[in-house]
């Protein structure tokens, strides 16, 4: 006898199960005199682990929106078989958010009768549906879109580089990244096309699993006004992973939207 | 005549290694439900008051798990990396959540029976995108026969070892 699968079910199945992925700069805060500019690097991969590269993981597309809002791109990259680096000089007081270029993807699954692995493929469910076998049953898709993103800050603190696009999944900070404090509590607001999102799942975990037996992840979800707030108990750097789906009103191409966000940030000694 | 040393070797030999005596170890693995949840790497062995690596009893990997060998740590220093042969022999699958039954003679990596002295017997539970545990617990050789309940982890529910210098026939 079949087993029928409420569709419920089949729409929050992951369809792929990803590498947490990141943007590390060396520095968060950086201070210089008048009109001279620093220099900063910083790491692009994707891992299993929070900041162990393992994946090199482009620097060539990342984005670098100015303290004026303006988008820039790094001095020079470089593509290792680990790690990506990029080099970029701050020359502007404030605050800088650096980003991978973002772009919606399809990603669809469906099984053929009597295997127990799915099929995956990289295109939307019409395109799917035309390429795969008669037989095929169980198909859905999904549309992915995530960002990873950091904030680093020359001297004084600005918010212009917090201005939401009103695409997807956004993260504002409420408190600025540049005053994350061992200690204190901080929030952060999570936006879904603009507005506030409610029940977006948030994790936050602390560099260095490797050295410890257990993952000690914060896990949160956003309030009806999109907020988050928590502690992180000790200095360090910091890994935040945001997830929010929704189900689509139009299925043709997907069943549901899957937006994330990785943001790299550190919090400072008291 | 010529009977007696080999008979007198074979009784000594028993009575110093516990050829009939065995070690009995239930270990059960978690039921884990929240995040992502990949079956864990287990590796159980056990080392010798010098802490060296005398026997690996079971190591459950991934089919293509050389890459991950490392994350068993203790295991990987202590017993793998030197022996890639006694790792292959003994590598098996990954096991769900579930209780897991193992039957020890007290020989050795090369099938020879241990002798007396302290050993420690160690569990390490890593897993991906998890937690990692490491058990021990210290044993005699020949000892006295013991019946230990070790606590629930955060990888291993509980579970237990049964020591016994007569082997239930």
């Amino acid at each position: 006898m079949k087993r029928l699968i409420p569709l419920t079910a089949l729409l929050f199945l992951p369809l792929t199960q990803a590498h947490d992925r990141w943007i590390l700069p060396t520095h968060f805060n950086v201070s210089a005199e008048d009109g001279k500019g620093v220099w900063i690097s910083a790491d692009v991969s994707a891992s299993n682990q929070v900041f162990e590269v393992d994946k090199p993981f482009g620097a060539e597309d990342v984005l670098i929106i100015t303290p004026e809002g303006n988008t820039d791109r790094p001095s020079s990259s470089y593509r290792g078989s680990r790690r990506s680096v990029f080099d970029y000089q701050l020359t502007d007081e404030g605050t800088y958010r650096l980003e991978k270029e973002a772009r919606p993807r399809y990603f669809s699954r469906y099984k053929i009768k009597g295997q127990d692995t799915p099929v995956r493929s990289n295109l939307d469910k019409a395109a799917t549906r035309a390429a795969m076998p008669k037989d095929a049953v169980e198909l859905e898709g999904a549309l992915y879109f995530s960002r990873v993103e950091s904030y680093v800050t020359l001297n004084k603190p600005s918010d212009k580089a917090f201005a939401p696009k009103g695409e997807y999944l956004e993260l504002v900070p409420v408190t600025h990244p540049a005053d994350f404090v061992e200690g204190d509590p901080l929030s952060l607001k999570l936006l879904f096309n603009g507005t506030p999102a409610q029940g977006v799942k948030v994790n936050v975990v602390a560099d260095g699993t490797r050295y410890r037996n257990q993952i000690e992840e914060i896990s949160l979800v956003s309030d009806k006004d999109g907020l988050v707030q928590f502690t992180p108990a000790k200095a360090g750097r910091f890994l935040l992973h945001a997830e929010y789906e929704e189900a689509m009103k139009d299925t043709r191409l997907a069943d549901k939207t899957v937006s994330e966000i990785f943001l790299t940030f550190e919090a400072a000694l008291q | 005549m010529k009977l007696k040393p080999l008979l007198l070797a074979s009784v000594l030999c028993g009575i110093s290694t516990g050829a009939f005596a065995q070690m009995q170890l239930e270990l059960s693995l978690k039921e884990i439900a929240t995040g992502q949840y990949h079956r864990p790497y287990t590796a159980i062995w056990v080392e010798n008051s010098r802490g060296e690596s005398v026997k690996t009893l079971a190591l459950w990997v991934q089919h293509d798990g050389h890459k991950w060998f490392k994350d068993i740590r203790r295991w990987w220093r202590k017993a793998g990396r030197d022996n890639p042969a006694m790792v292959d022999a003994v590598s098996s699958a990954t096991r769900p959540a579930g209780k897991y039954h193992l039957d020890w003679d007290l020989s050795n990596d090369e099938g020879k029976p241990l002798a007396e002295g302290d050993y420690q017997l160690f569990i390490e539970v890593v897993r991906e995108h998890g937690g990692r545990e490491l058990i021990r617990h210290p044993f005699n050789l020949p000892g006295d026969d013991f019946n230990v309940k070790l606590p629930a982890t955060s990888e291993t529910g509980e579970s237990q070892i049964h020591y016994s210098r007569q082997a239930k026939r």
